[in-house]
């Protein structure tokens, strides 16, 4: 049994204990503390198990395709599994990969928490506001991502770290922050003062809807309704979402997807493995965090060539040079074990007497070793 | 940039650069603001004829142990002695309160010298308490409510500025003549609060009987604090010198006070008459005034050299209930001022200010509540351990420099006595950190509490009483397994063993002004179910119907 689902089930109980507990000895801060904190943990262990966190990345992969291409006309390519490449002005390409930190599960589980269990609200609003948070956090993630894409589009791939980790961050968070002005401080601070010039218990004011006022009701449920139709609509009028979802029924399977042929593509997904004679094997070890190795060699004859990871666990830049020239760039955010993963969609052209040169940079925290294939 | 480092920036970017930087960044935009825009200090040259008369209003609520030395304090005071008027108004204290009171009242009547006459030692210098030649009014009502209290007092008092003090809060000698001062010199201001600073030092070594003792000199004894109370005393001297020195500083450069200190504030008494007074509605009865001047868009300003020193709490469960009472304040006061706060088109720049006050209060606390517990979990994210516990470590080291920081620029402004205070308590910049992060869940209890609770002036639920009193149950239990085992041994041995006494802690009951609701529940203005919220009398009412 997955472990993430093992640990849910041990926790479930004891927590639920403690929730019902506290709430009963009237322990607001503890209640509302264990439960919010609690449910998080379990709703992004569930999500992990089952797979949501990369659906959401792949319907985000879709959805910053579809934008991008359609309002920004920026020249991308959507593949499988939250990853599109980027035609970048520089004349290189570079993947960028969705991490499951991009899917927001963490921000959505926290915000559906601390909102379920808010005990202001009577249990329609709450309903109606977690959906709503939900929808808005979302939109609020897709907008991020166009961030970073605009930005690696139009400076380069060396301001991916910087869009993601600090223009688009300060963009999400700020976005969250007033969220949470919206869906908790306002109507809080509200219903306390309505209930006091009134005279009416808290519950009576927050339940009557008087000081959560109902146009903010409809509001939410236009915006939801609006958010469900734009995305419906996406679907009918692209087809790409196929290709977006194409990875999902196949978790830790190896990844060999051709772009070209979409029956071949779900031939080599679903197992059969095109065995092929690896032309090198690139082993390195102990590379520095920020080091980056050189593997150089020359081909007598022309060749198209494959490059694959054969093993590596964490983030990695891969770059090609032919004859000193730069040809491609890939950038591997995923934080996890990867095995046998193709890294370039189309394989590397090679006349005669061209010498390879492939640029492998460690841009994890650890010291780290890969292992890279190089496929006729 | 070296690229190890730039993804170590890029991982602290994302959890902790974002919401740490505001705090440093407020920090900063407070220190900018004081040392380009603070007014000049004021000239004491004022000629004594033209000051005007002060009354200052001191309510009490079973306060024995402060009064005393409140009224001494006053005594001292370096203004005019004549034109000051001192109004206790004492809610039906249970205990000797109005004789203290009283005493002084004959003290002062006969011209007599005081009987146990103090010297009290403030900067360094010490003055004797002999005499008054002002005026000292006792009101005493058989009602609670400290907004009432006030009010009560106001309506007696005749001088044109009055002055709000707490039974806690001892003057300093010029204190009075500074917040005049102020008033004389900047005829805008409406309404001023003084700089409250927290002073560990006052509090004394007791006898049994709860009477102080006296040294040889007739000073008090200072009091050996345990390592929990020096924790408190000196976290909350270095908050509230954050608070007041900067905070208030700031908030009256950019005319956006949000409240004023109960402990001591001073208002014209004309601008005070044409407010609606104190209001018993909130339990923060203080800041529902100042927004309500705020809202009449008086100035209102901060006056440093005013100082008044307050006694800190120094158990956790005071603690508790004092901030409980502050926060669940705040959240009743702004709702009812919500047609003008955090409403931008009325006044843009205040608005913005109070608002962000709110919002990094209230709004960032829901985040932040799981993001802590969190951080620490993300190794089940694939983020190695060691990167967590430096990011933990480097928030610590930031908020240890912003505080750093705070003491720093204190020290550059204050004067010898506060000197010689911030360098007593420096190292405790140290634990700040923890203290912030205990005032921050305190203050989350709050903002629950409020959803959940009716209105008390100390909370019926706290749960540093709770686990107290768990732990104490857990002792007596234990006591009683023992007193089991021990029988047991006896009936097998044949031998008579005498069972340990029964342990059982007594809670002390929390003091305080009551909003007609006791810490029990019981209603003591006979208004039944005025203040009711959730039903947590409901077990009382089915009774009293049965």
């Amino acid at each position: 049994m997955d472990s993430r689902l093992l640990a849910t089930i041990i926790i479930f109980p004891i927590w639920l204990t403690l929730v019902l507990v506290f709430r009963r000895h009237r322990q607001w801060l503890f209640y509302y503390l264990v439960a919010a904190f609690g449910l998080t943990i379990q709703l992004v262990f569930l999500a992990e198990h089952f797979g949501i966190d990369q659906l959401l990345v792949n319907l985000a992969s879709f959805h910053v395709n579809l934008i991008s291409k359609n309002i920004f006309h920026i020249p991308m390519e959507l593949m499988s599994n939250g990853r599109f490449q980027l035609l970048l002005t520089d004349g290189g390409s570079s993947i960028l990969k969705l991490g499951i930190e991009c899917s927001a599960i963490l921000e959505s589980s926290i915000i559906f928490s601390l909102l379920i269990f808010y005990p202001l609200f009577s249990l329609r609003q709450r309903i109606l506001r977690v959906i709503f948070g939900l929808v808005v956090t979302y939109v609020i993630n897709i907008l991020r991502l166009m961030i970073i894409v605009l930005m690696a589009y139009k400076f380069g791939p060396d301001y991916i770290f910087l869009a993601h980790a600090g223009v688009a961050r300060v963009f999400f968070f700020i976005c969250e922050l007033l969220l949470y002005w919206y869906l908790m401080t306002k109507p809080t601070v509200k219903s306390v003062g309505d209930s006091i010039s009134n005279h009416r218990s808290l519950a009576q004011t927050a339940r009557s809807g008087h000081s959560l006022m109902w146009r903010h009701t409809y509001a939410q449920a236009a915006v939801i309704l609006i958010f469900i139709g734009l995305t419906s609509s996406s679907f009918v009028l692209s087809n790409e979402w196929r290709k977006a979802f194409t990875q999902f029924a196949k978790v830790n399977r190896p990844i060999i997807y051709q772009e070209e042929t979409g029956i071949e593509e779900n031939k080599a997904v679903l197992g059969q493995n095109i065995e092929v004679n690896p032309l090198d094997k690139i082993d390195i070890k102990d590379l520095e965090p920020g080091q980056e190795y050189i593997w150089k060699r020359s081909f007598v004859d022309p060749k198209q060539v494959n490059l694959e990871i054969q093993e590596a666990r964490e983030p990695v830049q891969l770059e090609i040079y032919l004859n000193g020239v730069f040809q491609n760039r890939a950038i591997i955010t995923k934080n996890e074990l990867i095995i046998d993963y193709r890294v370039f969609e189309k394989p590397i052209e090679i006349s005669e007497d061209d010498i390879l040169e492939i640029r492998v940079k460690n841009i994890s925290m650890k010291v780290s070793n890969f292992r890279l294939k190089l496929e006729e | 940039m070296n690229n190890n480092l730039f993804m170590v920036a890029v991982f602290w970017g994302v959890w902790i650069i974002i919401p740490v930087l505001f705090d440093g960044a407020l920090t900063f935009i407070y220190m900018l603001y004081i040392i380009f825009k603070a007014p000049k200090k004021h000239h004491h040259g004022l000629d004594p004829k033209l000051l005007p008369r002060v009354s200052i209003i001191i309510p009490t609520y079973n306060e024995q142990d402060n009064i005393n030395e409140c009224l001494n304090y006053l005594k001292i005071q370096t203004y005019p002695q004549e034109k000051i008027e001192i109004i206790v108004v004492d809610n039906g204290s249970t205990d000797t309160t109005s004789e203290i009171v009283k005493n002084h009242m004959k003290e002062i009547w006969q011209s007599q010298k005081s009987q146990n006459n103090v010297k009290l030692k403030v900067n360094g210098r010490t003055y004797e308490t002999n005499g008054f030649g002002g005026l000292l009014k006792l009101i005493i009502r058989y009602e609670k409510g400290k907004a009432n209290a006030l009010n009560a007092g106001i309506n007696l008092s005749r001088g044109e500025i009055i002055i709000n003090i707490d039974s806690r809060s001892f003057l300093v000698p010029d204190a009075i003549y500074n917040m005049v001062a102020k008033f004389i010199e900047y005829p805008e201001y409406g309404a001023a609060t003084g700089n409250v600073e927290v002073d560990w030092t006052l509090l004394y070594e007791r006898q049994t009987d709860g009477q102080y003792i006296l040294d040889d000199d007739g000073h008090y004894v200072p009091r050996l604090l345990s390592r929990k109370e020096k924790f408190l005393g000196k976290s909350q001297f270095m908050e509230y010198l954050t608070s007041f020195r900067l905070g208030r500083q700031f908030q009256d450069i950019t005319v956006s006070m949000y409240t004023f200190s109960g402990a001591f504030s001073a208002f014209r008494r004309e601008i005070l008459m044409q407010s609606k007074l104190y209001n018993s509605r909130t339990v923060a009865e203080d800041t529902d005034l100042t927004l309500d001047l705020q809202g009449q868009n008086v100035r209102l300003g901060f006056v440093e050299d005013a100082k008044a020193y307050l006694k800190p709490v120094i158990s956790f469960e005071k603690f508790y209930a004092q901030r409980v009472r502050w926060h669940r304040g705040q959240i009743e006061v702004i709702g009812l001022h919500l047609d003008w706060y955090a409403n931008l088109s009325k006044g843009f720049w205040r608005n913005i200010w109070l608002s962000a006050l709110l919002m990094i209060d209230h709004t960032f606390g829901f985040p932040r509540i799981i993001w802590i517990f969190l951080l620490p979990l993300f190794f089940l994210f694939g983020y190695s351990m060691t990167l967590i516990l430096e990011a933990i470590l480097l928030m610590y080291v930031f908020y240890v420099l912003i505080d750093l920081l705070n003491a720093f620029y204190c020290f550059r402004v204050a004067d010898a006595e506060t000197k010689a205070k911030i360098k007593d308590s420096f190292q405790y910049c140290l634990v700040t950190p923890i203290f912030r992060l205990i005032t921050f869940y305190f203050r989350f209890a709050a903002y629950l509490e409020v959803l959940k609770e009716p209105q008390a002036w100390s909370t019926p639920i706290n749960p540093v009483r709770s686990v107290k009193e768990y732990r104490s149950s857990l002792k007596g239990g234990y006591q009683k397994t023992t007193n089991f085992g021990l029988k047991v041994w006896g009936f097998i041995s044949g031998r008579k063993v005498e069972p340990a006494p029964y342990y059982e802690e007594k809670i002390a009951e929390l003091d305080g002004f009551g909003l007609g609701i006791s810490p029990n529940g019981q209603d003591l203005n006979g208004r039944n179910g005025t203040k009711r919220f959730d039903g947590i009398f409901d077990e009382q009412k089915t009774k009293e119907r049965g």
